[in-house]
């Protein structure tokens, strides 16, 4: 029992102590990745929408480090106001599913039955297509666009929650504890949601970062098969697309952005990495 | 004579097992584990029954049978006259506040996220035991009455031994103030010098708060200390009833004999190879025919695999389910 540290500044400094390195370095980068978004206007000069075709595609250098595009638009400008579009993108269409999966899995697990037979038969067909492929299926159905990628991946991710939660639940759900809640008369759901969920969470969030990556991936991804965010806006994906047809004169256009994608990717591996460590050694210490 | 606090009759529970597909095919019917084949119990108002048998021998699913954890498939278990079994919603909220468990393993039957405190007063405040502004006195009080000092409070289970964290399971039990405990093991999981501790505190609170019990153990030498009456459990019957005095002096079950063969004692002169038990308890899947004892039974003769032995009764207090219960003890002790 860490009985020092008593004050909220003291037990952030113990905790943060006690992070992996991964997770340190993970953490920081993914902060400046945060915060590089949020100063973006103040950041550079340029706009990341007008065009200046008198300076197009300009190599890299002291007035654009990361040279300009074809329409003379500054890449690194792009680069950074494209944080502003795809983290918001990556987050909620991880974090969203993360939420009701978890939920629909664990009531599974814990009540059995119909609800779950019928829960994990939609759960199989939706695991049986490739995700990337039912997405695009979806997206081609109801159309190119931001709000159809929300509709499709909403409809799709939360199936690796679901089946973690409902796993996890199943385990728990023969722990002493539950049953001592259920002796103790406490409600299905007061056990569910109160005393199951916060024990069995852990490794839906481990496992999200993982998703966060690839979900910016597939934002990426499907922009650049010209089914997501359609250009002019400065979205990562749909920028790897635009300077392909340069890539030999111009390799900056579409190899910076792509930079972008792999460099946040890998902050956010390194979280989900250090997570995976932090959360397992606690729990270690619990059991 | 009053009528008991707890009397279970003819109880059966039965969990349904995979069917494979070669069966399916073949017509055969889907396979069902007995766990619980027909037991009859009576604990008086007061009074602490004693539960013995090998792992395997349904004493934990009776248990929780008896608290409704598991769902019978035949019998009856009257609590205060009323059926647990049929219990609708309201029934059995009232039950809960009057019939409470303890559990074997102190790492797995608290929450880990919760403090000490914080579990007992979620039960307080669940159950309306005592008013809102109460809950930090009665949460003190539960402590202090299992032997926990108010430090502990602020404490989560991982920074806990298992003594005390039993001692934290015992104090939610008793916050609801129940009339009968059950303790499945309560110190099975736990160090041989804190086993003592837990066994004494147990007596004490029995004494103090008129406490019922039954109390399920593995170990003869436990249950001889904390009972004046045990019931000894195989393959999901009770084979043996009597005072503490009759099973240890006077034991006519081959089981209830192997199981006291199998005390520890301390001088290694007297160790004598007695009727011990050998090999495993049969698959409740498969439960042998006549004599379910019959497969590991020492004396073990025709009849005993053909017929099912009767309840002898050896004294008022004494019943033993063996053909030769009436003859006196098998291996002489």
């Amino acid at each position: 029992m860490s009985v020092a540290a008593a004050s909220p500044a003291g037990r952030a400094a113990a905790e943060l102590a006690r992070w992996p390195g991964a997770l340190k370095i993970g953490a920081a980068m993914l902060a400046l990745i945060v915060l590089a978004g949020l100063a973006a206007p103040w950041l550079t000069p340029y706009d990341p929408l007008t065009q200046d075709l008198v300076n197009a595609l300009q190599p890299p250098s002291a007035r654009h480090p990361f040279g300009t595009d074809n329409f003379g638009r500054d890449v690194l400008t792009r680069v950074l106001y494209g944080i502003r579009i795809d983290l918001p993108m990556g987050f909620f269409m991880t974090y969203v599913p993360l939420i009701y999966g978890i939920v629909l899995g664990a009531l599974a697990g814990y009540f059995g039955g119909w609800f779950d037979a019928v829960l994990m038969r939609i759960l199989d067909v939706t695991v049986a297509f490739p995700f990337l492929v039912l997405i695009i299926v979806i997206v081609a159905i109801l159309g190119p666009g931001v709000h159809n990628i929300y509709i499709a991946v909403f409809l799709t991710a939360w199936t690796m929650y679901a089946r973690l939660a409902r796993a996890e639940m199943l385990v728990e759900r023969g722990k002493d504890y539950v049953l001592a809640a259920r002796t103790l008369g406490f409600g299905p759901w007061r056990i569910v949601f109160r005393h199951v969920l916060p024990n069995i969470a852990n490794s839906s969030i481990v496992f999200s970062m993982t998703d966060f990556v690839l979900t910016i991936l597939l934002v990426s991804g499907l922009s650049f098969l010209g089914l997501g965010i359609a250009p002019p806006e400065p979205e990562w994906g749909t920028m790897v697309a635009e300077g392909r047809d340069f890539i030999f004169d111009a390799w900056w256009i579409c190899t910076l952005p792509g930079l972008a994608i792999v460099v946040t990717g890998s902050a956010l591996s390194l979280v989900g990495d250090g997570l995976a460590q932090r959360l397992g050694e606690r729990r270690h210490a619990l059991l | 004579m009053t009528e008991p606090l707890l009397k279970v009759e003819n109880l059966v529970v039965e969990f349904p097992g995979r069917r494979r597909l070669v069966d399916w095919l073949g017509g055969r019917p889907r396979p069902v584990a007995r766990v619980i084949d027909g037991v009859d119990l009576t604990i008086d108002r007061h009074e602490t029954l004693g539960l013995v048998g090998e792992s395997g021998s349904g004493k934990t699913t009776l248990g929780r049978a008896i608290l409704r954890l598991v769902r019978p498939s035949a019998g009856r278990v009257l609590f205060e006259g009323r059926d647990i079994a049929r219990a609708d919603a309201e029934g059995l909220r009232g039950l809960r506040r009057r019939l409470q468990m303890v559990f074997q393993n102190p790492h797995s039957s608290l929450n880990p996220r919760f403090t000490v405190s914080a579990a007992i007063a979620e039960v307080l405040r669940f159950h309306r035991i005592v008013p809102e502004g109460d809950i930090g006195a009665e949460t003190a009080r539960l402590l202090s009455l299992v032997g926990l000092g108010s430090e502990m409070a602020g404490r989560y289970p991982r920074s806990l031994s298992g003594g005390q964290r039993q001692r934290v399971g015992l104090a939610r039990a008793l916050a609801v103030r129940p009339s009968m405990l059950v303790l499945d093991e309560p110190v099975a999981a736990l160090d041989v010098s804190i086993q003592a501790q837990v066994l004494n505190l147990l007596n004490d609170l029995r004494g103090e708060l008129g406490l019922t019990m039954l109390f399920i153990a593995h170990e003869m030498s436990v249950v001889r200390h904390m009972s004046r009456r045990i019931a000894v459990m195989y393959l999901g019957r009770i084979v043996e009833t009597g005072t503490t005095d009759e099973i240890f002096g006077n034991a006519r079950h081959p089981y209830t004999q192997g199981l006291l063969g199998a005390v520890p004692r301390l001088e290694p002169v007297k160790r004598r190879r007695q009727a011990m038990l050998q090999g495993d308890v049969p698959s409740p899947y498969a439960i042998p025919a006549g004599c379910r004892f019959h497969t590991r039974c020492p004396r073990a003769e025709d009849i005993c695999r053909r017929v099912a032995p009767p309840r002898v009764r050896v004294s008022a207090t004494h019943e033993a389910e063996c053909h030769f219960a009436g003859s006196p003890s098998v291996v002489p002790a």
